[in-house]
């Protein structure tokens, strides 16, 4: 996996694609308290969270990610084992 | 000459299956033991969980709850006793123990001995079910630790629960937890084409975001089924160990909430729970509505036990091999792990959060063309058939 900043909130991720359509993203830090727009659906949707809204993940990093694969600063990797949460 | 096996070079060496142990522990979480209507009959309930026997009974302010089962006396089975008053009366000796734990009175004694207490297990009524708080330290759960108020249940607009339960044998329940992730097997073992995937396990939660489609080829099998040609949107979520509750919405309409649960019996055996509630669709009755529900659950029965049959004769695996196109098996069972350890030897990336969006493009490239096949096929032999009827007919 790979690090790689939000272009929109600069919050740290691993994130690592097997296919344009594979996105993997390690969070490092609590995802409520660091990324802005899950804390604020968490706030909104914490009633909701039983029924659904907690599948929602974040468009910017989605977005980050896609793009640093397009511009090839994210190359394509094989399957790979779990990455520990924690940067070395 | 005898022949002799060839070295295998690298490249070909055998993966071999790593099968591992079923862990001795059993779960730290909150874990659904049933409907608390179920418990509410004035009688003592028997409950084979966590390696032990337990009991459930309902007290006269309507609390239900839950001790060890064998009275700390001359162990005597206190679900075979009677509920007298606020307490449960062991069948042995007639001794008297509250929900507290303790043992509140011995009619043929002048007191009660010192240090009278047995274990008493916390509980949870919550979305009309009964939960029992397990940790194999002791301790309670945090405040995150919380099983969610399904806020359609005990509405109008809603059915009540359809219930099930069953014993699964020889089998460790991480093989249930294992379906969180495997996207594959919703097409070969459920007949139903995951259409867009997506998992995200958080603390306490593990989620499956799905959208899928019932295989064209299987019309006219028994399987659940939300309409040919229908896309169907599922969400489902565990809530710590054991406790996953998923909203289902179907093109036409049709919402479903289901909860798929279960406690451990022993390191081998769980007993399996699942209920739906269904949203009544206009015009219904409540009558049409529950029957709905109940074929859901039926529905829903047929589907676990197209789990139960790959279950009974495959093998318990450490290692899976995965391809690129399965779902984060390895992810799924770290986050797992962490309701199997002490909580101080919970780590960072059991509870991080972790996303994966499965690419089903090549799945579905290939499903859609079996399909295709399968349904040319059936076509071929059924106008095969017709045709050898209208031969063979002149000769009956």
């Amino acid at each position: 996996m790979q690090k790689i900043l939000c272009t929109q909130c600069g919050t740290a991720v691993l994130a690592e694609k097997y296919s344009e359509q594979h996105t993997s993203v390690q969070w490092l830090d609590d995802a409520f308290e660091v990324c802005p727009r899950l804390k604020q659906d968490k706030v909104a949707g914490d009633a909701l969270r039983a029924q659904r809204a907690i599948g929602a993940v974040c468009p910017a990093l989605h977005a980050t990610i896609d793009q640093a694969a397009q511009e090839g600063n994210l190359p394509l990797s094989l399957r790979s084992e779990p990455t520990a949460g924690v940067l070395q | 000459m005898t022949m002799t096996k060839q070295q295998t070079t690298d490249d070909e060496e055998v993966r071999v299956i790593d099968a591992g142990a079923n862990p001795t522990r059993f779960a730290r979480g909150w874990h659904c033991l049933g409907l608390t209507d179920s418990f509410r009959d004035g009688k003592p309930h028997e409950v084979f969980a966590f390696g032990s026997k337990l009991v459930v009974w309902e007290d006269s302010t309507g609390a239900l709850n839950l001790l060890d089962s064998f009275c700390r006396h001359m162990g005597g089975d206190l679900s075979q006793g009677t509920i007298k008053g606020d307490e449960i009366a062991c069948p042995f000796h007639d001794w008297r123990w509250g929900g507290d734990g303790k043992c509140k009175q011995i009619p043929y004694a002048r007191r009660v001995p010192m240090r009278a207490r047995t274990r008493s297990w916390p509980t949870l009524e919550r979305n009309g079910q009964l939960f029992v708080w397990h940790d194999p330290e002791g301790g309670a759960p945090t405040d995150d630790e919380v099983i969610p108020h399904i806020t359609n249940y005990g509405t109008d607009a809603w059915t009540d629960w359809n219930w099930n339960s069953v014993l699964i044998e020889e089998t460790h329940c991480r093989e249930l937890v294992d379906n969180v992730v495997d996207m594959a097997h919703f097409y070969y073992v459920h007949l139903n084409q995951p259409l867009h995937f997506r998992n995200i396990f958080e603390g306490h939660t593990a989620t499956q975001e799905m959208s899928f489609k019932p295989r064209a080829d299987m019309a006219g099998e028994e399987f659940v089924n939300f309409g040919e040609d229908s896309v169907t949107q599922s969400y489902a979520t565990y809530y710590g160990p054991s406790y996953m509750i998923n909203s289902l919405v179907a093109e036409g309409g049709i919402e479903v909430v289901l909860i798929n649960c279960h406690y451990p019996v022993r390191p081998d055996a769980f007993v399996l729970q699942y209920g739906v509630i269904v949203k009544k669709l206009p015009g219904m009755s409540n009558e049409q509505a529950q029957e709905m529900a109940e074929q859901f659950g039926q529905g829903t029965m047929e589907t676990f036990e197209q789990d139960v049959a790959i279950w009974k004769t495959k093998s318990r695996i450490d290692n899976p091999l995965l391809c690129e196109d399965d779902g984060p098996v390895y992810q799924l069972r770290r986050w797992y792990k962490q309701f199997y350890v002490d909580r101080e030897d919970v780590s960072e990336d059991m509870v991080r959060r972790f996303e994966f969006d499965v690419d089903v493009t090549k799945a579905n490239e290939y499903w859609d063309r079996e399909v295709a096949e399968n349904i040319d096929r059936q076509r071929n032999a059924s106008s095969a058939s017709a045709s050898a009827t209208a031969v063979a007919a002149p000769h009956a």
